[in-house]
Formats: structure tokens, sequence, C-alpha cells
């Protein structure tokens, strides 16, 4: 094997170790070193450092975000920013609520959910000039087990955050959330 | 001939031997990459388009998600949208312009790859501007976008420009068999094999894909999807069989894609399943990139040097036992020559 053909099975070699320890969950954290900073941003750059455990090992619950919007005279309307025609606009609005709240990030970060919620409020604000305060509420979709649907129980929508949000401030309401 | 062979030899020369020996080593043509390349970049381009109208919600400084959000969570040295907004900063240019200008050159890019128009150029740019997009709107990437990541990556490295592209019309790469393509094809085997077996050993991890609720779960948490599928409730055998189904043909991809018969079998398995996930779960881009996966990495035939050479035009027979009798050739190296010349006549 010539020499540039032997570096090439190298390069690949060690692209194929990243792969399977980002399959495994198991490259090194960014804070182990400069080293480990050059595994983690090759990882992200070449995708290698992906994790496939796609629905598994059980398959969550979907999440949505719905708002209710409140102007200076007290009156009060619905709006979602997830509603769009297009079947992946879709899929990648409503997958900012589950990134948040279907992996724990949200419950885990309470600073940083905030700052999320507010972000929302900022695009519903801005399309809702007369507004000026909104409240903003996360559902999570409860599928019961087969044998409890069999028994009567149905799916619905279970609220797990609620935050009141004024127009240039915040109230995140801990006391509100489920 | 044969008699004076060693055992060794024979051995070595075994179909099992052989079959070894091509798989590692024989060049094979770059048919199949670039099938991957024309496949990738096609749904790629008609997932970008269904984001048309949702640029600035999705990725813009002040979106959905605004960059402030998310900027402690970005890994260093990763191109995001923040480094083209400050590049653009001097030239005066309209706030937010770097969202669309940073999409109209990922759709160029697409557009370019697809045709294999300066391919690795332009699937560099693919790569960078899907980096940058990805990074700046993190929050809304799903599974599609970390195999588009992974494709594009691939797409850089390996010949996937050498076959059915302008580049290979306008005779700036080869189209015959290579060491590179034998490298990218194998590289893209190994690494499906890794997605499919961790997803399987990871869904097999979790009781739910043992007793049926996974499946169950799965299309009832649709719940604006194309097909109502309540009535699998009252048959939770048959969500615990689709369970069971999806296991075996996800953790055990190692087994059955090496021969040819368990690959064919697998491929449709695979291919029906990700028909499944599109049709009832709406995933129709994550489907479409899987299948672009799984039938460039197992679908299309390599064509390697082991391939048997066409019927050769009629030569007078004492002519071709002379040339025969004169230079022999061990048999795998002579098929490897003839498959090389076949293929670059016929690509």
């Amino acid at each position: 094997m010539s020499f540039r053909r032997s570096i090439w099975v190298l390069c690949a070699t060690g692209h194929f170790v990243v792969v399977i320890c980002g399959a495994c969950s198991s490259l090194p954290d960014s804070n182990r070193g400069p080293a480990a900073q050059t595994v983690r941003w090759y990882a992200t750059m070449s995708g290698a450092g992906t994790n496939y455990g796609f629905f598994a090992p059980s398959v969550g619950a979907t999440h949505r975000a719905r708002f209710v919007l409140r102007d200076a005279m007290g009156s009060t309307w619905p709006d979602v920013f997830d509603q769009t025609n297009s079947p992946e606009a879709r899929l990648r609005l409503t997958g900012i609520v589950e990134a948040a709240f279907m992996t724990g990030d949200a419950q885990q970060l309470p600073e940083w959910r905030k700052r999320l919620a507010k972000s929302w409020a900022a695009t519903l604000f801005a399309r809702h000039p007369n507004a000026v305060s909104l409240t903003a509420v996360v559902e999570f979709y409860d599928v019961p087990t087969m044998a409890e649907y069999r028994d009567g129980s149905r799916t619905s929508w279970q609220e797990v955050y609620r935050a009141e949000v004024q127009r240039h401030s915040s109230t995140d309401q801990a006391g509100s959330e489920k | 001939m044969m008699t004076s062979e060693s055992p060794t030899l024979q051995k070595a020369h075994s179909p099992l031997v052989q079959s070894l020996r091509r798989f590692w080593s024989a060049p094979v043509s770059p048919r199949p990459l670039a099938w991957f390349r024309v496949g990738l970049a096609s749904v790629l381009l008609v997932q970008a388009f269904g984001q048309v109208g949702h640029l600035d919600g999705l990725y813009g400084c002040h979106g959905i998600v605004a960059w402030s959000v998310m900027s402690e969570q970005l890994p260093s040295g990763v191109p995001n949208l923040a480094w083209l907004e400050t590049a653009l900063r001097p030239l005066g240019l309209p706030a937010g312009f770097e969202v669309p200008l940073a999409f109209a050159l990922y759709i160029g890019a697409l557009i370019g790859l697809l045709l294999g128009y300066r391919t690795r150029m332009t699937a560099l740019l693919a790569l960078l501007t899907h980096t940058a997009l990805m990074m700046s709107g993190e929050m809304s990437m799903y599974g599609v976008d970390r195999f588009a990541q992974i494709g594009l990556f691939y797409c850089v490295w390996f010949p996937v420009g050498c076959a059915l592209s302008f580049d290979k019309v306008a005779g700036r790469v080869s189209g015959v068999t290579s060491f590179e393509a034998w490298l990218g094809l194998r590289m893209l085997q190994m690494h499906v094999c890794v997605v499919y077996f961790a997803s399987g050993v990871e869904k097999a991890l979790g009781e739910q894909w043992w007793n049926g609720e996974a499946i169950w779960r799965a299309v009832m948490m649709m719940h604006d999807g194309l097909i109502d599928c309540s009535w699998l409730a009252s048959v939770p055998r048959l969500a615990q069989i689709l369970c069971w189904m999806t296991l075996l043909l996800e953790a055990g991809v190692i087994l059955f894609v090496w021969h040819p018969i368990t690959r064919k079998l697998w491929l449709l398995g695979i291919i029906g399943m990700h028909l499944g996930i599109g049709l009832v779960m709406n995933l129709w881009t994550f489907s479409a990139t899987m299948i672009v996966f799984d039938v460039a990495a197992f679908g299309v035939r390599p064509r390697t040097g082991s391939r048997k050479a066409p019927t050769a035009p009629s030569v007078p027979a004492h002519v071709a036992t002379s040339r025969e009798t004169e230079r022999p050739v061990r048999p795998y190296l002579q098929a490897s020559r003839s498959a090389r010349v076949a293929e670059s006549s016929e690509l």
C-alpha cells in the first residue's frame, strides 16, 4: 500500500473511531483540554459525533407551545408560532419546543428557560404590536398505554409550564409551573 | 499448473478468501457514491424549499430562539451566522441580511452538488453553510440535519463527482474504479451499520420496544398524522411484532448486509420501515435521507474488479489462445482489468 493510501486509511480509521464514540455518547468533554476540544470540533463539523438513539430507549411525548396575548384594554386572543402550511417548517417550529422540554433542558436550566420564553414572547410581540402582555403555555401530548386506551382512556394535552411575560419585562411565575 | 501450487495458495484462491480480498482491496466504481450525491442533494433541496418563508424565525438573530439564548451552548470554532453577520457589518447591508445570503449560498451549493459541477468545492460550500445554519437554528434541528451534515462531509472527501456529473462530462475527473471510491463506499457502509446497530441496541434497552408500546406511542403522538392508528390498541400483538421487527432490522444490520440474499431482504425491510415512518409520522425528509444512505451504501452495485468482463468482440480462436498462453494472469486480476476498461467506456 502506498504512503498516500496509508494516510487515507489512517484518517478513515480515526474518523470511524469518532463515529463509534459519537454513537456511544462517549466523546471527550470539551473542558478536558485542547485535544478534547479539537475532537469535539471535528465531531461537530463532520457529523461524526451524532448519537443515533432516535426514539430510544423509549418514545417520548410531543410538546407544543401556545400563547394568549392581552392588549391594554384587557382583550385577549390566542396565537401559536408553529402554524404554517409547510410540513417541513412546522416540524422544525414544533421541534423548538420539544428540544427544550422533551430533553429535560428546560426543567434543569430555569434561567435559560426564562430567556427562551422571553425570546418566544419577543416574536409574538413583534407580530402583535398592540399586545402588552402574553401567557406562554407549554403542553405535552399524553398518550395512554394500549391497555388504558382499551379501557377508555384517551389522548390529551397536559400543561407542563406556564409563564407570564410583559412587554419590556418578564415574570417567570415559579408557582405556575407544573 | 494447479498441481504446482501449494495448499496454502490453493486455499487463498478459495471463493471466500477471494471475496474478502475483493471487499478489502479491489477498487470500486464511483457510481454508488455518485448516486449518494444525487440523492442527498435532491432531498436537501426539497427540504430547503420547505423552509422558505420561515428563515428569519428559524435562523435569524431575533428569531423564535434568539441567538443570545443559545450562544453559550455553541461549540467554539464552528461556523455560525453570527460570523457572517460580523463580516458583513462593514458593508452597510441591511440587518438580518446574513440569513437569506447564507441560505441562497446553501441552495446554490446544493444545486451545484446535484449537477456535479465543481463537486468538491460546492460540497464544501454546502457543508459550511449548512453548519452555519444548523448552529444558528440549533433548537429547530432534527435527525435529518445530522445526516445531512454527515453526508455533506463525505461529499467533500470522497469522489462523489466522478460519475453522473458535469465534472465527468467536462473531463475534470475520471469515472474509473479507484481506491478513493472503495474507501468512500466502505466508510459509508460501515457508518450505516453503526447508525442502525447503535439505534437498535439503544432501543432494545427500553421496555417499550419489547412490549409494543413504542410503536403505539410513536403512531399516536402524531395527533395531526395522515392516518388514524388508534385501532392498533385492539391488536397489541401486532404492535409488539412491529417493534421486534424494528429491533431485528436495526440491531441485525451487521449480520444481514454482507450476504447478497439477506442484504436484499434487509434493504427491502429497512426501506419499508422508513416509508412507514414517512407515512404515519410525516417525517418524509428524514425517511428519504435514510433511504438515500441505505441504497447508496448497499443497493447500488459497486462493480468491483471482481465483475465478470463483458463478452469480448469476436477474435479468432487461435489468437485468443496464444495470448492466454503467453501472459498467464491471475483470474481476479484479469477480471479487474477487464472491468476497469468496461467501466471507463460505460461511464
